[in-house]
C-alpha cells in the first residue's frame, strides 16, 4: 500500500532581497492513512514551511511532494486551491474563523468553494457542528463564543469537507489548559475513528497525545519515532 | 453557480461591517451619477423643446426659397416670385401652397407703437399649413387676400401690448407704418422661448394679405413659399415633385443646378445638433470626471478593504478559495458599491431633472437607454477601479496572506 502523504527530498527556500535563506533542506518523509503526527521543533527549524507544504499553502524549491500517489508540486494554482479544499483541513492556533460569519457560516466556507448547495451545506455543517458539541451555538458569532468553542468551530470547519488529513498548527496554542486538553481530546477521537491528523507544535505534553513524533531542526528531520521507538 | 451568489452575499455582508465608509464611498458614486444623469436629463429635455419648437414649422411643410439655408446667398440667383408660385400650385401633391413676405416694421395703435414686429404677406391658408388656432375673430378669406383689404391677423404677443385689460380686438384699427389695418382675429398664444428670437412662432407677427404687402413693400425681395405634403412620409415625393415643376418653369436643362433652394424644418434641427454638439459632450466630459473621482473613491477603499482584510483571504485560501474566487468577491464589492450608488444617484438624478423641467419650459424626457446606459457605465467604473485591488487580493500567496497581523 503506497503512503498517503510521501515527501522525497523537499527543499524550500525564501528569498529575502538578494540571499537565500534556506528553510527545508531536504526531507523525505511518509506518512500512512490514518496516523497521528506531531511535527515539534524550536520556532526557525522549519516546521511551518513544512505545515505549509504539506496543506499546499506553498509549494517545495526542490523535491517530490506525493498526495495520495499525486505528484502535487506540478499542479496549477487553482487545481492546488481546489486539493485543498477537498483533502486538507486546516485548524491554526488564532483560529482563523471569519468574524463577520456566524459558526455555521463558518462551518459552511469550505463547501462553498467545493460548489455544494445551500441546503445541503448547511446540513453537513449542522452536521459537524454538532460533533463537536456546538449544536446549541451555531448562530453565534466568534466574538460571542469562548476560545474553546471557536477552534470548535475552527474543528467542525476542518471536518466539513471530510478532508484526508487534518492539519493542526499549535491548535492549543491559545487557549488556557484546560480547554486545549479538551481539544486535543476531540482530536484524538477523530483519530481513534480513522481520520489522519497531522499536529504541529513545541509542547511535549501536546505531542504526546500523538502516537508518532517528528522533530525537525535546522531545516531536517532529526527524529522520527513512533510510540518512543525509532523507525 | 452557487458562487456567483455567495460572492454576493459575502460582499453584502463585509459591505455592511463597514456601515460609514462604504456609505460614503456609495456618496461619491452617487454624486457623480446624479451629476451625469441631471446634465443629460437636462440636455435631453433642451433638445427635446427645441426640436418640438421646430416642429411648430411644420414636419411636412417644404420651405421653397432663392437659396438653400445655411448656404451662401446666391445673388444671382432669381427671386422666388408669381411664376413659381404658380408653377408650385401645379404640384399634385402639396395640399397648400403658401407665399409669404416677411418684413420687420413698426406698429402702433393710438399712442402705443411697437418696434421690430414682423409682419407677413401671405395668403388665405397660412394658418392651416402652419397648424396655428385662432383664438378670436378669423383669418382672412381667399377673397379678402385677392381684394387686397387693409385687414390684419395678429399674434398674442401683439395683441397684448395694443390691447390692455382684454379689450375686444376685433374690428379695432391698428396702424402698420401709419397705414390703418382692420384687426379680424388674433393668433392662439405660441408662447416660448424662441419666441423672440426666430421666425418660428407667431405671438410677434402680423399678417396681412400678400397682395397689400406687395403694395407697401414691393416686390423685389421676392417670397418664400411654402408647400405642405399630405403626410410626413410623402415629404420627399412631395419635394421632388416640387423641384420637377420649377426647374420646368425656369427652363432649366438637365445637369443645370437648381437656382432655388427647397428647405425642411429638420435643416435647423440639425443646425441646432451640429452647433450643440460639442458643448453637450463636453459638458457629459466633465459631468463624467465627478463619477471618476467617485471611482476613485471605490479604488481607495477596496485597497484599504484588501490590506485589512489580508489575514481573511489567507484563510479562505486555506480553504480552498481559488484566485478566481477571491476576485470575484472583491470585485462583487466594488460592483455593489458603484450599484447602489448610482441607483441612488439616478433616482436623485431623475428628480433633480424632473424639478428643473417643471420650473422651465424643457421637456422631461425618461429615456430606459439612458438608463440602461448609467448602469453600464457605473458597471464600468466598478470594473475598472475594482479590477486592480481585486487582483491584488486574489494573487497573494496564501503563506504570507495567513501569516500577516
Amino acid at each position: 500500500m503506497s503512503s498517503l502523504i510521501e515527501l522525497r527530498g523537499v527543499t524550500k527556500v525564501y528569498k529575502l532581497g538578494k540571499t537565500e535563506v534556506p528553510a527545508l533542506r531536504g526531507v523525505d518523509l511518509s506518512i500512512q492513512r490514518s496516523e497521528y503526527v506531531a511535527i515539534m521543533g524550536p520556532s526557525g527549524s522549519g516546521k511551518s514551511t513544512m505545515l505549509n507544504i504539506l496543506g499546499m499553502l506553498d509549494v517545495p524549491t526542490q523535491g517530490e511532494y506525493l498526495f495520495d500517489g499525486e505528484d502535487v508540486t506540478r499542479l496549477s494554482d487553482a487545481k492546488l486551491a481546489s486539493t485543498r479544499n477537498s483533502k486538507v483541513g486546516f485548524v491554526f492556533q488564532t483560529f482563523n474563523l471569519l468574524p463577520r460569519a456566524n459558526a455555521i457560516g463558518n462551518v459552511e466556507l469550505p463547501l462553498i468553494y467545493a460548489g455544494v448547495g445551500r441546503k445541503e451545506r448547511h446540513r453537513r455543517a449542522k452536521k459537524v457542528l454538532e460533533m463537536v458539541g456546538l449544536g446549541d451555538r451555531m448562530k453565534h458569532k466568534p466574538n460571542e463564543l469562548s476560545g474553546g468553542q471557536r477552534q470548535r468551530v475552527a474543528l467542525a470547519r476542518a471536518l466539513v469537507t471530510e478532508p484526508d488529513i487534518v492539519l493542526a498548527d499549535e491548535p492549543t496554542g491559545n487557549l488556557d489548559s484546560k480547554t486545549g486538553e479538551e481539544i486535543m481530546l476531540l482530536l484524538d477521537d477523530l483519530s481513534k475513528r480513522g481520520h489522519t491528523i497531522i499536529l504541529v507544535t513545541h509542547e511535549q505534553f501536546i505531542a504526546d497525545h500523538a502516537r508518532r513524533t517528528v522533530h525537525i531542526l535546522d531545516g531536517r528531520i532529526a527524529s522520527d519515532k513512533i510510540d518512543g521507538a525509532s523507525i | 453557480m452557487y458562487f456567483f451568489i455567495e460572492s454576493l452575499r459575502s460582499a453584502i455582508n463585509s459591505l455592511r461591517g463597514h456601515f460609514l465608509r462604504t456609505g460614503l464611498t456609495m456618496l461619491g458614486i452617487m454624486v457623480g451619477v446624479t451629476t451625469i444623469i441631471t446634465i443629460v436629463s437636462i440636455i435631453a429635455g433642451l433638445d427635446g423643446m427645441v426640436a418640438r419648437e421646430f416642429s411648430r414649422m411644420g414636419t411636412r411643410v417644404l420651405y421653397v426659397s432663392r437659396h438653400q439655408w445655411g448656404e451662401n446667398f446666391y445673388w444671382r440667383a432669381p427671386r422666388i416670385g408669381t411664376k413659381e408660385i404658380e408653377a408650385l400650385e401645379c404640384v399634385e401633391l402639396a395640399e397648400y401652397v403658401v407665399p409669404t413676405r416677411k418684413r420687420w416694421a413698426t406698429i402702433s395703435r393710438d399712442d402705443i407703437k411697437i418696434d421690430g414686429m414682423q409682419v407677413v404677406g401671405t395668403t388665405e391658408n397660412y394658418h392651416l399649413i402652419r397648424e396655428i388656432p385662432i383664438t378670436m375673430g378669423r383669418f382672412f378669406s381667399a377673397f379678402e387676400a385677392e381684394r387686397g383689404r387693409h385687414i390684419c391677423v395678429i399674434g398674442y404677443e401683439i395683441y397684448n401690448s395694443l390691447f390692455k385689460d382684454g379689450e375686444d380686438p376685433i374690428n379695432k384699427y391698428i396702424e402698420i407704418y401709419q397705414i390703418p389695418f382692420r384687426v379680424i382675429g388674433v393668433v392662439e398664444k405660441q408662447g416660448n422661448f424662441l419666441t423672440n428670437m426666430s421666425d418660428i412662432a407667431a405671438d410677434n407677427k402680423v399678417f396681412i394679405p400678400l397682395t397689400v404687402s406687395d403694395r407697401m413693400f414691393g416686390r423685389w425681395w421676392g417670397v418664400e413659399v411654402m408647400v405642405s405634403a399630405p403626410s410626413d412620409e410623402m415629404l420627399e415625393e412631395t419635394e421632388d415633385e416640387c423641384r420637377m415643376m420649377l426647374r420646368v418653369a425656369r427652363g432649366l436643362r438637365p445637369g443645370d443646378d437648381d437656382n432655388f433652394g427647397i428647405n425642411k424644418q429638420d435643416f435647423m434641427l440639425n443646425e441646432y445638433r451640429n452647433a450643440t454638439k460639442v458643448m453637450w459632450a463636453a459638458l457629459i466630459g466633465i459631468a463624467a470626471l465627478s463619477l471618476l473621482v467617485g471611482g476613485i473613491g471605490v479604488m481607495n477603499i477596496m485597497l484599504i478593504s484588501v490590506t485589512e482584510r489580508t489575514k481573511e483571504i489567507g484563510v479562505r485560501k486555506a480553504l480552498g478559495a481559488k484566485r478566481t474566487h477571491i476576485l470575484s468577491q472583491f470585485l462583487f464589492e466594488a460592483l455593489i458599491v458603484c450599484w447602489i450608488g448610482g441607483a441612488v444617484g439616478a433616482l436623485v438624478g431623475l428628480l433633480f431633472a424632473g424639478i428643473v423641467t417643471a420650473l422651465s419650459p424643457l421637456v422631461f424626457v425618461f429615456s430606459g437607454e439612458a438608463i440602461a446606459l448609467g448602469f453600464a457605465f457605473t458597471s464600468a467604473v466598478g470594473i475598472f477601479f475594482g479590477l486592480y485591488p481585486a487582483v491584488k487580493a486574489a494573487r497573494k500567496s496564501p503563506v504570507e496572506a495567513l501569516r500577516y497581523e
